[in-house]
């Protein structure tokens, strides 16, 4: 089951609590979902302008679900 | 040098002289595979040792540190001295990324080995904002 949260809900504790559910399941339907929801999150935040903290390594995914753009972002 | 980027927690006994933290026992495999297999939720043997370096680091970098005392009445100071030295040699728990198959990350452990860490005061336990927000958490390997 995906995860709700409230509205008020910050987009960079999102992150920390998607990265969070992401570990608490192996179904891989709910994982995509997961990761496809961390992506909007961070594609949110880069449009932002304000994204001015990393996410720790335990807000992340692992590499292989985290999205480019991420990267991208954060190399520059 | 990692544990500065994640954060780290870690407790005292002696007013901060030595600061012992939990942490996964990664030995036998690179840096990366570790660290990807906290991020995919798998737990490592947990163990504990001597931090003050990281956090004297820490202090040396800017980075916050907070720290608080927990007053403790003199037999349960030592039961709790006692636990500490055990899981030295030898930790009883696994360590995980929170809601991953490990038992406690370097946050929870502080749990585990008993120690209070909330006041008692409602407004504390309310205004934390991981109650509202993911009422469901999961220690240890249970999926």
């Amino acid at each position: 089951m995906p995860p709700v949260f409230p509205s008020t809900l910050k987009d960079e504790e999102r992150l920390a609590y998607l990265a969070m559910h992401f570990r608490g399941t192996r179904d891989e339907a709910e994982r995509r979902a997961t990761a496809q929801e961390y992506a909007e999150t961070v594609h949110r935040l880069i449009a932002s302008g304000k994204w001015e903290e990393s996410p720790t390594l335990e807000e992340q995914l692992p590499d292989e679900w985290m999205p480019r753009e991420f990267f991208e972002f954060w190399t520059r | 040098m990692c544990l500065l980027y994640t954060g780290h927690a870690g407790l005292s006994t002696d007013g901060g002289s030595a600061i012992y933290g939990f942490n996964p026992d990664g030995s036998g495999i690179p840096v990366w595979q570790l660290v990807s297999g906290l991020r995919n939720g798998e737990a490592f043997p947990g163990v504990v040792t001597d931090d003050t370096a990281v956090f004297i680091a820490a202090r040396r970098h800017g980075l916050p540190v907070l720290s608080f005392e927990v007053v403790l009445p003199e037999p349960r100071f030592q039961d709790f001295v006692n636990t500490l030295d055990a899981e030295c040699q030898s930790s009883q728990y696994s360590y995980g990324f929170p809601n991953g198959n490990g038992d406690c990350n370097c946050l929870t452990w502080m749990e585990r080995m008993g120690l209070p860490l909330l006041t008692g005061l409602m407004i504390e336990f309310v205004g934390l904002s991981g109650i509202a927000t993911r009422p469901r958490r999961r220690f240890g390997f249970c999926v």
